[in-house]
């Protein structure tokens, strides 16, 4: 039989990196910093001083706007975020459309006009772009994709935990794919938004501080993918504590209904820091006084072994485990 | 907020009640639902139980039980140009060659037997599922179409539990009963655990403070010598169940010796249509259906489905055996052991 690719290739777990090792075997992938193979959020060009860290992000996000956003401020904040989570200010983006033939001028112009308030929020400027419209049917509606620049002094990877590191999250998790589950599925939960949102200024002020060790952005694959991918490039295991999670009562609800874990659901809006233990509180405190680092909390800290491990609400122990498969199609 | 059955103190007694009262020496409980698994495995649960105490699984997967026969025989019904029709759960668990998923023609996820309507003439639904699932088949047989056909593969939970105390091969103390199939056929159908067999049996619900209730309960029989049937659910469970729908599943059903995949034959555990519905029973339908064979090679699923293995003992598991190309049927349904261990692990 041909195998053939599936949905769940492209749903950020253990499926798609099974894929990936197949396809990038061979490639030399590297400019001299950090490189294809390491599948960090983005790769690095080392400069005269610090590197230049280039990332790409294709959007095929359904419906083309939900609570909370749409996929022109998803585009762009989902670009800055891989930039943020490398330790890198964004210096400019670009931004290639896919066009389905009769999507409502409107539509296109909607998401254009959101891509430049958040690009001006940001204060980053879309460089170039490219336009493609293809026949009714070959594509559906709009699909976007951004690349972003950015330099970052040093550079933050996401495989820098230390046994004693603290785990800062700086948002409750899982609002975003739940938002999107929720629009398709016509359920509307009172409060449910998308958390996507630009991270760069949480980012900034840890930074800052001087104590982060890694940073990663948990999106497809949520927060029990994203640390799980931090621990075993470390090499640590991480303890998550889960009475200190941020937590959303929206989503939870959510969640809860639709049968989800809110771990394994995609975000957008959130970033996982590692920090110095002693640290810890500083880091808390500095990205507690950014916009979308309010509601930060230390969750956990690394720890000795592998493996992520979660204390639950009633005060038993089970592993966090990658997902198999994102457990939504076109998320982001 | 927290959740009332989700209550970090109460949990916190209630595990220290459960140390306090349990004998020396290894106490195992077995459980027989993929939704216990799923409390026990998503809450941790296994670590606030004393070490001496193992809470294990059973076949409690209604996908995982249903034999390699009854896929090939959906396999064989699809591939024969009729539209099936059944679960999600269903749709990628191996038969002999082939799952539904791989069967060449029109395959249907449906959310339930509510939605027979929709499908083509001649079409089959696929009816695997234990009492709480039965229930709802029996009820929607009462107005059914007349050109679905419908291929039952329903299952009894006490019969199972009857045959995993048999085994003898396997010792345990207690049964942890799923309190939804005890809220429709009651208590009474696990007394003989209780008059014959002398084993504590307890019926629970499915938040993580019902589980450490109905275990605390078993563990102070235990404790007591006694063997009683008790209901550790009682927001749900009424000792008569539910008899409307006991009602409904006798006149729907007749109980049969049926095969449990990996297991072999149960006697008295299979649901088959009664010859009112012999019109619409889809095992009365020509198909060309191989040898068939539960287990395909290095697949443990028997040994998880009887409570003597774990997943992690298989090398398959989610190695060459994960849900996006499952060996086993345990790893295909979110009630299976080996998915819900893949998602949450064993105890860490």
């Amino acid at each position: 039989m041909t195998e053939r690719v599936t949905e769940g290739h492209g749903g950020g777990g253990r499926q798609m990196n099974r894929l990936l090792d197949d396809l990038l075997d061979g490639f030399d992938g590297s400019a001299g910093g950090v490189t294809l193979h390491d599948r960090d959020d983005g790769g690095t060009i080392p400069l005269a001083e610090g590197e230049l860290v280039v990332t790409t992000d294709s959007h095929i996000v359904d419906p083309l706007s939900f609570p909370g956003g749409d996929i022109g401020r998803l585009s762009v904040a989902g670009t800055v975020n891989d930039l943020a989570a490398m330790g890198a200010e964004p210096l400019a983006l670009t931004c290639a459309l896919v066009v389905e033939e009769g999507l409502p001028r409107e539509t296109l112009k909607d998401a254009m006009d959101s891509t430049r308030e958040i690009c001006d929020k940001v204060g980053v400027p879309l460089l170039t772009g490219d336009t493609k419209v293809m026949g009714r049917g070959e594509v559906d509606g709009l699909v976007t994709n951004t690349t972003g620049l950015g330099v970052a002094d040093p550079v933050v990877r996401d495989s820098g935990l230390s046994r004693g590191d603290g785990i800062v999250l700086t948002g409750p998790v899982g609002r975003h794919g739940l938002a999107i589950l929720s629009e398709r599925e016509g359920f509307e939960f009172d409060g449910l938004e998308s958390d996507v949102a630009p991270l760069w200024g949480a980012a900034e002020a840890a930074l800052e501080t001087g104590g982060v060790t890694a940073m990663k952005d948990p999106t497809r694959g949520g927060l029990a993918g994203a640390l799980n991918e931090m621990a075993e490039k470390s090499g640590v295991g991480v303890r998550v504590r889960g009475e200190a999670l941020p937590r959303d009562a929206a989503a939870e609800s959510a969640a809860e209904l639709l049968g989800m874990d809110p771990l394994e659901v995609a975000n957008e809006g959130v970033l996982v820091i590692g920090v110095r233990e002693e640290s810890a509180e500083e880091v808390l405190e500095a990205v507690r006084g950014t916009r979308y680092g309010r509601e930060a909390e230390v969750v956990g800290e690394a720890v000795e072994g592998q493996g992520v491990v979660l204390e639950t609400g009633v005060g038993g122990e089970r592993f966090v485990r990658t997902p198999e498969r994102g457990p939504l199609p076109r998320i982001c | 907020m927290t959740l009332r059955y989700r209550d970090r103190e109460t949990a916190e007694r209630l595990s220290e009640r459960i140390e306090d009262l349990i004998p020396d020496g290894p106490v195992k409980i077995i459980h027989v639902c993929g939704s216990h698994e799923g409390a026990v495995a998503r809450y941790g649960l296994r670590n606030l139980l004393p070490e001496n105490l193992d809470l294990v699984m059973g076949p409690g997967c209604p996908v995982c039980v249903t034999p390699a026969e009854d896929v090939d025989l959906a396999v064989a019904l699809v591939e024969d140009g009729r539209t099936v029709a059944t679960y999600g759960d269903m749709f990628r668990v191996p038969g002999t060659e082939k799952s539904l998923a791989e069967a060449d023609g029109d395959v249907r996820k449906l959310h339930g037997p509510g939605d027979v309507e929709s499908l083509p003439e001649g079409s089959v639904f696929f009816a695997p599922g234990f009492e709480t699932t039965a229930v709802t088949h029996a009820a929607a047989l009462t107005d059914w179409p007349e050109d679905v056909h419908f291929l039952s593969s329903g299952r009894l939970i006490p019969p199972a539990m009857e045959l995993l105390w048999g085994m003898g091969d396997l010792e345990f103390d207690g049964f942890l009963a799923p309190g939804h199939v005890a809220s429709v056929i009651g208590l009474e159908p696990f007394e003989p655990f209780e008059e014959s067999y002398s084993v504590p049996v307890v019926a629970g619900g499915f938040e993580p403070l019902d589980v450490l209730a109905a275990v605390l309960m078993l563990v102070e029989q235990v404790a007591d010598g006694r063997s009683e049937v008790e209901n550790a659910y009682p927001r749900a469970v009424d000792e008569e169940g539910n008899p409307a729908a006991r009602r409904l599943m006798d006149e729907t059903f007749d109980v049969e010796t049926a095969r449990w995949r990996g297991i072999g034959p149960v006697p008295r555990s299979g649901l088959r249509l009664s010859d009112d519905y012999e019109h619409i029973d889809a095992r009365r339908l020509d198909a060309d259906t191989p040898e068939p064979r539960d287990l395909h090679s290095g697949c443990r699923c028997n040994l998880v489905l009887t409570a003597k293995e774990t997943p992690e003992s298989c090398e398959l598991f989610g190695e060459a055996c994960t849900p996006a190309d499952p060996r086993g049927p345990c790893m295909v349904s979110k009630e299976g052991m080996c998915r819900i261990w893949l998602r949450h692990g064993g105890p860490p």
